[in-house]
């Protein structure tokens, strides 16, 4: 089964927080591949476990929480028995991270310059003098005019834009092969996402890392990468190439996200939501987690959890929808009412 | 405009009715000069001279990037700040001129939905308490009557009456906007303040509050004014949009206008800069990528303050401050060179 | 322009509360929820158990001594506690220097140390309070005196402070109170006001202000209430603090005078036996660490109680 190509292979991923209050299971049985270079997001709002999971690929998941089952394979490497020391040597060579926050990611007493020489020094063979030359070089390559002026400059003096941009230079100094980016732009103006997403663009065509996207933001989605991984409650509810889900989304929730999502250039478009909230771990709804909120859910969804079934293309979709037998039984029933199920 | 559009009430079209808010000359300057001994004392230009109409009835968007002044302006409308100069007036009367009494009266009027929903509502107080605050604050109703306006408010905002009890923790951040927005609404405001309400709220419901919003607005006749990072928030619940940055509004025009034809650099910038959700258009579509960062507006760039971004700008618009003017009919501009008939042409007046 | 002739906005259902919202929509009454949750804190429990305790025993001194305060036993002078080698069984705790019973004048010393603790504990949080509050919201003027007036205090060292206040006054409880409570007040009126600061700027004291609220009601209705768990802490701590100050101050003799005894005057009476007669001086400091072990539990406790996103668990 082993893809040659295949860079990760998360399975059945579990995260779990164990808080005073009883157990979270923030990611709850999460699988997904990344191929070399491949770029991939994973979407979701709030709750759904989608920075838990990258936190747990990073080995970062803070104190109550613990990866208590699942594969994290990296290569030939299964990350999720890795201790914290073997952690440190995967950790910004083999893979890098870039935050939400730009400003709370660089440590404001030290130098940008001296930042990302130490990164390069830590992790490549080099002199001080070819690092410092890597590190302007790299500064370059972000687009930061007068690199060598912001070399010496701190953190607090640069712009929001301008320190997402060292953050992807410093994580992008050790050839990563792959590069998690949680909400790169989020926390960024419009116009200053515009410029960074146009930045990624551009590096990407010119490295072979592969990225794994995280945001809410569909339109951010849809501008930079190959294919999407859609997350609700802890679980992936759906997983397609970005075209055939943008064009045709099967999970109601993915729909319901599309929907959502404000189209800049259709003025005269309904504003459609999806009903209700996000389920809070305490009060998991049973069956499928999404049918409160779904507009589909039928008796079967309230009582049985749909699993990620396989679809044409290698497109994943976790919903009874697309299940024969459970579909010809609900048209069954609705032909002879009355009829009580089992 | 459409001729369907007439029949139905349109309030801002006609510039003869009297606006309900007219705002002249504002400007909030913050001082941020630091050390007792330094000379030249430094001004932070929030805003920079503004001048703003709201008619009754119709919905004000407002538009701009960090430090463009959009949340100080709503907060000067609401009093929560001090202008430095200028005027705001409401029902003609100059409420920067009022205090004490008068201005605690005013204020029923204008009411205000903040951004943060978690950090908007004191966390030690209940819903029903949150609700009843400025019902009590202003003893327009007592005992029943009170109960039974909260009761009324949660049930337009279409929160149940069972979460009366409970405290804000309790709930998620759309739910809890809508215990803001009761709040808001109880005292039967003329003119609704509206900082970013959706904006730190998760997608799928973002949309939930903004129908809200809109329902709310034809149910009690209100006026609004709605401040935003970015069009897409606007663009539905917006009969005019006011696109600022740096201090200034550099243009204004209704909602049709201004994403069918923008006259100002700037607003292409941000209408372009929206990521738009269809893969297919991702490397067809055109787009114009803003170079450089926003100006600090402690030391705003001289002549026109976007000059430094604009791809357009020349010397002229170096030097001379750009009036604004009405180019078109209901269409203000700040700009030397406005955009003429589709994007990225240049016509010079 | 269609906007405006879209037909119906969508209607929205009412958010309707979760099976666990109704459930716990089920109050109980207060009392029964502080006990619950009092219950399910150990060290609550266990604090607020010492200090019923000690309160008991201070209230019902007369009654629960076995001796007088000032009782002596001169066939008795030093003896070690009853357990201990050479102890008699008529003093269970052993007896001082003038053989007067430790363990009847440790209860009688509860009650003037609970006196003075906690009453110089109001007087000082009502001062520190009043002052952190008013100077921290208003600010401008009021604010530059205030502080400036708490630097001034902080520059005096506390106990001199004390001990000029007493030796002006008359040295007994009530001026130990008093003058313990004006110099300590700066403690809390330092702290209180930085909780302010940060307070005030929280949107919904802005909104507060937004809806037409009055200064006083803010300050009542939403600053007090979020600053009441820094209060709570320091007041604890001070209670502690305060009963040692007292201890010194009657070291050197300005605090509870004779025939009045206090912990703290015992355990500066038992310094000169610490050496030989152990006991002199051990068992009214035991009696001083339990107690504010004790404070400090219920304390904490309280300050979560105070939390309601403590509620509901």
């Amino acid at each position: 089964m082993k893809d040659e190509n295949q860079l990760l292979n998360v399975s059945n991923l579990q995260t779990h927080f164990f808080t005073e209050n009883g157990t979270v299971p923030s990611v709850d049985g999460v699988s997904f591949q990344v191929n070399k270079g491949e770029l991939v997001a994973i979407v979701g709002e709030s709750g759904s476990g989608k920075s838990v999971t990258s936190l747990s690929i990073m080995g970062l998941v803070e104190d109550p929480g613990k990866i208590v089952g699942g594969d994290i394979m990296f290569e030939d490497k299964n990350l999720a028995t890795y201790t914290n020391k073997q952690m440190r040597k995967i950790r910004g060579n083999d893979i890098a991270m870039i935050f939400q926050e730009p400003l709370t990611s660089l440590n404001p007493v030290f130098t940008i310059g001296n930042q990302l020489r130490e990164a390069i020094l830590q992790h490549q063979n080099v002199d001080k003098a070819t690092a410092k030359k890597m590190s302007i070089d790299m500064l370059t390559q972000v687009g930061i005019p007068r690199a060598d002026k912001v070399y010496n400059s701190f953190p607090h003096s640069l712009s929001g834009g301008m320190r997402q941009r060292v953050m992807i230079a410093m994580s992008l100094s050790c050839n990563p092969k792959l590069l998690i980016a949680d909400e790169p732009t989020t926390a960024l103006d419009v116009t200053i996402q515009a410029q960074i997403l146009e930045l990624m663009k551009d590096l990407v065509k010119k490295m072979d890392t592969a990225i794994i996207l995280i945001t809410h933001d569909l339109g951010v989605v849809a501008e930079l990468v190959d294919r999407v991984i859609v997350m609700y409650a802890g679980q992936v509810v759906e997983q397609s190439d970005v075209f055939t889900l943008f064009k045709d989304p099967k999970h109601p929730y993915t729909k319901g996200l599309l929907d959502s999502t404000p189209k800049i250039q259709d003025l005269n478009e309904e504003l459609i939501s999806i009903k209700g909230t996000v389920p809070t771990p305490a009060n998991m709804p049973e069956g499928c987690r999404f049918h409160p909120r779904c507009p589909h859910a039928m008796d079967h969804c309230i009582s049985h959890e749909p699993q990620l079934e396989t679809m044409e293309n290698g497109r994943e979709v976790r919903c009874w929808l697309f299940d024969e037998e459970v579909m010809e039984h609900e048209r069954q029933k609705s032909g002879n009412e009355g009829t009580p199920q089992k | 405009m459409s001729d369907k559009k007439v029949e139905t009430k349109e309030p801002h079209k006609s510039n003869t009715q009297e606006p309900l808010l007219e705002i002249r000359g504002l400007k909030k300057h913050f001082d941020v000069t630091e050390g007792w001994f330094k000379k030249k004392r430094e001004y932070l230009r929030a805003v920079d001279g503004i001048d703003l109409k709201v008619y009754p009835g119709e919905t004000l968007g407002i538009v701009g990037e960090s430090g463009c002044g959009k949340s100080t302006t709503g907060n000067l409308i609401v009093r929560l700040l001090e202008a430095t100069e200028g005027e705001i007036i409401f029902e003609g009367e100059n409420l920067t001129e009022l205090d004490g009494e008068k201005l605690r009266q005013k204020r029923k009027d204008i009411q205000m939905i903040f951004q943060d929903p978690f950090s908007s509502l004191n966390p030690r107080m209940r819903v029903f308490e949150l609700i009843a605050e400025p019902l009590r604050t202003h003893q327009t109703h007592k005992g029943k009557a009170l109960s039974e306006r909260v009761y009324e408010l949660m049930d337009v905002v279409g929160l149940s009456a069972e979460f009366a009890q409970r405290f804000p923790h309790e709930f998620s951040g759309g739910q809890r906007q809508r215990i803001g927005i009761a709040r808001a609404l109880a005292l039967n405001p003329k003119l609704l303040v509206c900082d970013e309400p959706v904006s730190a709220l998760d997608v799928s419901i973002q949309s939930q509050i903004l129908n809200l919003l809109k329902r709310l607005q034809e149910q009690f006749n209100l006026t609004l004014v709605f401040i935003a990072h970015g069009l897409p928030a606007v663009k539905h619940i917006s009969d005019r949009i006011a696109v600022m940055y740096l201090g200034k509004v550099v243009e204004l025009t209704t909602r049709e206008k201004l994403f069918a034809n923008p006259m100002h650099p700037y607003t292409e910038g941000l209408l372009t800069a929206v990521p738009v959700p269809d893969p297919e258009v991702r490397d067809t579509r055109e787009r114009v990528v803003l170079k450089g960062d926003i100006p600090s507006p402690v030391n705003p760039p001289s002549g026109c303050s976007f000059h430094t971004r604009c791809p357009f700008a020349d010397e002229k618009c170096k030097q001379d401050t750009p009036a604004f003017e009405e180019l078109k009919p209901d269409h203000f501009v700040a700009c030397h060179y406005p955009l003429e008939g589709g994007k990225g042409t240049i016509q010079r007046s | 322009m269609s906007q405006q002739v879209t037909p119906e906005p969508i209607p929205e259902p009412p958010v309707e509360p979760t099976p666990e919202s109704k459930r716990r929509l089920k109050k109980s009454s207060p009392i029964t929820r502080w006990a619950k949750l009092l219950l399910k804190s150990k060290t609550g429990t266990v604090g607020l158990f010492i200090v019923l305790v000690v309160f008991i025993v201070g209230i019902f001194a007369d009654q629960l001594a076995p001796f007088g305060v000032n009782e002596q036993n001169y066939a008795n002078m030093l003896a070690p506690p009853s357990w201990a080698e050479g102890g008699t069984s008529e003093h269970f705790l052993g007896t001082d220097n003038l053989g007067r019973d430790i363990l009847s004048r440790i209860i009688y010393g509860t009650t003037i140390s609970l006196l003075v603790g906690i009453f110089s504990v109001v007087v000082a949080g009502v001062l520190g309070m009043a002052a952190g509050l008013f100077s921290g919201y208003y600010g401008g003027w009021l604010d530059t005196i205030t502080m400036r007036l708490v630097d001034a205090f902080l520059s005096i060292p506390n106990i001199l402070f004390i001990l000029v206040i007493l030796s002006v006054l008359n040295p007994g409880i009530l001026t130990l109170i008093f003058a313990i409570g004006v110099t300590n007040w700066v403690i809390y009126a330092r702290l209180i006001r930085g909780e302010v600061l940060s307070v005030k700027e929280r949107e919904y004291v802005k909104a507060a202000k937004s809806i037409g609220t009055k200064n006083m009601t803010i300050i009542r209705r939403h600053i007090l209430p979020n600053v009441f768990s820094t209060f709570i802490v320091i007041s604890t701590l001070s209670v502690a603090t305060t009963i040692i100050l007292e201890a010194s101050l009657s070291f050197l003799g300005m605090g509870v005078q004779p025939p009045d005894v206090s912990w703290g005057y015992m355990l500066a009476d038992g310094r000169d036996y610490l050496a030989t007669n152990w006991w002199l001086a051990t068992f009214p400091g035991l009696a001083i660490t339990i107690t504010v072990l004790g404070i400090i539990f219920l304390g904490d406790w309280l300050r979560d109680v105070l939390d309601p996103r403590s509620q509901g668990r």
